[in-house]
């Protein structure tokens, strides 16, 4: 189905003897924001990874923007549009805040030996352009005054931040949020989800995994919960905070 | 990995040809640096999707295998009986009788090499390549998510970390004006090692530093061998590697990024 940017199909990944993943099945429209909720253990996590091609998937299949994605290296998902952000921030610590989005951006082609000898116009070229987009979504983001900083140096919510701007330098169509404002102060959590649905209005879809039920039933248009590596339940956040058998798995029953 | 580097230079040399002109060590210097890059590259294949320290285990054990096999094999390297002698660049010019005027000549040529092999490391370093790969090096998962594909960028690094390393073989050979496997002993990798971990591993002026300091040290405690009892003397070279052990656990433990540390990259604004 084409109006679906995203389906999984009984996607199951165990490690060991836990299986993490059992069977989930979901899709998401494009255009929303769409919420992954579900008790601790429940699979979310897993399940992201195994979209954004870090672990490859046991059983099932991914579709992303009509094409099989399961099964693919992560750089060639990325390639596709989508993109995932991490739970606990990755920033590349020694290099500085704006390096941290450079490298983010569509391969070019000073990343390849051979252009790097053959095109060096080219590369300074391209290298201009990303730097000056790297610039822009640094401002958007309130980051600019730490340009040349080195990302180990930022505080909690500014990684958050960065790990944000970094994903939008890779110009997705799709991005995976693990726990966007998990441990961001009240005030830098609106900016990050005002920067989201500002996005979302501009056309690019929002996976999100939460615990801050008060977040995902205020910007979430849909909600799909995740127990015991399967898809629960889904619907619009006022059915989904009324769905006793969501409070019943939360309640670990 | 030096081994395995250094060693296939000696092919241009199947026998004793009696070269003068620079143009066949320009020429044996490209072949060494292709062989080697290539070589290091069909090695990389298979082992580089190993954990960083398993890597450097698999790497050392090859270093050796190479050492073995070229040390028995008696047809193309002549085996212990050695390659030489390998003629000094410009030794047409200025003879090597003369030892002064042909070690000079050698000095030059190194450092010719050497500021060559800077400006290119350095390019790649600050270019888009460098980049990625240095957030290879920070976060190997978070370089993938990102879109980077990393395999291929550490295969490229250690395609060209081993062409250099061909080009400092054809130098050693040419400077000792002969090349044998047991120049190779692993002994000539744990230098190196202890030479980027001095001088600053992430920095390429702190690894030239770092490769002057430990020569230095190593000839300052050969002199020395002149002014000790002779009970001392004989073992100086041993107290040389204890002073080196020494030295590598203090780094580590205070200064891990070595003499010179990476220096921060800032592009410059843009428009």
């Amino acid at each position: 189905m084409a109006e679906n940017i995203l389906e999984v199909r009984d996607v199951a990944k165990s490690f060991g003897g836990i299986r993490a993943v059992d069977g989930c099945t979901l899709a998401v429209r494009p255009r929303t924001i769409t919420g992954l909720i579900g008790p601790n253990g429940a699979g979310k996590s897993t399940l992201f990874n195994v979209v954004a091609g870090l672990y490859a998937p046991d059983a099932g299949e991914v579709v992303f923007d009509g094409q099989r994605v399961d099964g693919l290296p992560p750089h060639r998902i990325v390639r596709r549009g989508l993109v995932k952000t991490f739970q606990i921030p990755r920033e590349l610590r020694n290099l500085t805040v704006l390096e941290n989005l450079m490298v983010a951006a569509p391969p070019i082609a000073g990343e390849r030996l051979r252009d790097l000898v053959l095109r060096p116009r080219l590369i300074r070229k391209q290298e201009e352009g990303v730097i000056a987009k790297a610039e822009s979504v640094l401002e958007w983001v309130g980051l600019r005054q730490l340009r040349d900083e080195y990302a180990k140096n930022l505080s909690g919510g500014q990684k958050k931040l960065l790990e944000l701007a970094r994903a939008m330098m890779a110009e997705p169509k799709m991005v995976l949020l693990d726990e966007p404002v998990a441990g961001v102060n009240p005030t830098l959590a609106k900016k990050i989800l005002a920067v989201i649905e500002g996005l979302r209005d501009k056309g690019l879809t929002f996976f999100l995994v939460e615990h801050d039920m008060d977040v995902v039933m205020k910007r979430c248009e849909w909600i799909i919960v995740m127990h015991q590596g399967r898809t629960l339940t889904e619907g619009l956040p006022q059915a989904i905070q009324a769905n006793p058998r969501v409070i019943e798995s939360y309640l670990g029953a | 990995m030096l081994a395995t580097g250094r060693v296939p230079e000696s092919s241009t040399y199947p026998g004793h040809w009696g070269l003068v002109v620079p143009l066949d060590l320009v020429l044996s210097a490209v072949v060494a640096m292709a062989v080697s890059g290539i070589l290091g590259v069909l090695i990389a294949l298979p082992t580089l999707r190993l954990r960083a320290d398993y890597l450097a285990i698999v790497t050392l054990a090859l270093a050796e295998i190479v050492r073995l096999v070229l040390k028995n094999e008696r047809h193309f390297t002549g085996g212990d009986q050695n390659l030489s002698p390998i003629p000094r660049p410009f030794a047409g010019l200025v003879p090597e009788t003369i030892g002064w005027a042909s070690d000079g000549v050698f000095v030059l040529v190194g450092l010719g090499v050497m500021l060559g092999v800077l400006f290119v490391v350095e390019y790649l370093g600050r270019s888009p390549w460098g980049r990625a790969l240095r957030a290879v090096r920070e976060d190997e998962e978070a370089a993938m998510a990102l879109g980077k594909d990393t395999f291929v960028l550490k295969l490229g690094a250690f395609g060209i970390g081993c062409a250099f390393m061909g080009l400092a073989g054809v130098l050693l050979a040419s400077f000792q004006r002969v090349i044998l496997p047991d120049q190779f002993a692993p002994f000539a990798t744990f230098n190196a090692y202890v030479i980027v971990i001095l001088g600053g591993s992430g920095n390429n002026r702190g690894v030239i530093l770092g490769g002057y300091l430990f020569w230095l040290f190593t000839w300052a405690t050969q002199q020395l061998k002149a002014y000790v009892p002779d009970a001392l003397a004989l073992r100086i070279d041993f107290v040389n590697l204890i002073a080196i052990g020494v030295l590598l656990i203090l780094f580590v433990l205070f200064l891990p990024e070595g003499i010179i540390p990476e220096e921060r990259y800032v592009p410059r604004k843009a428009g």
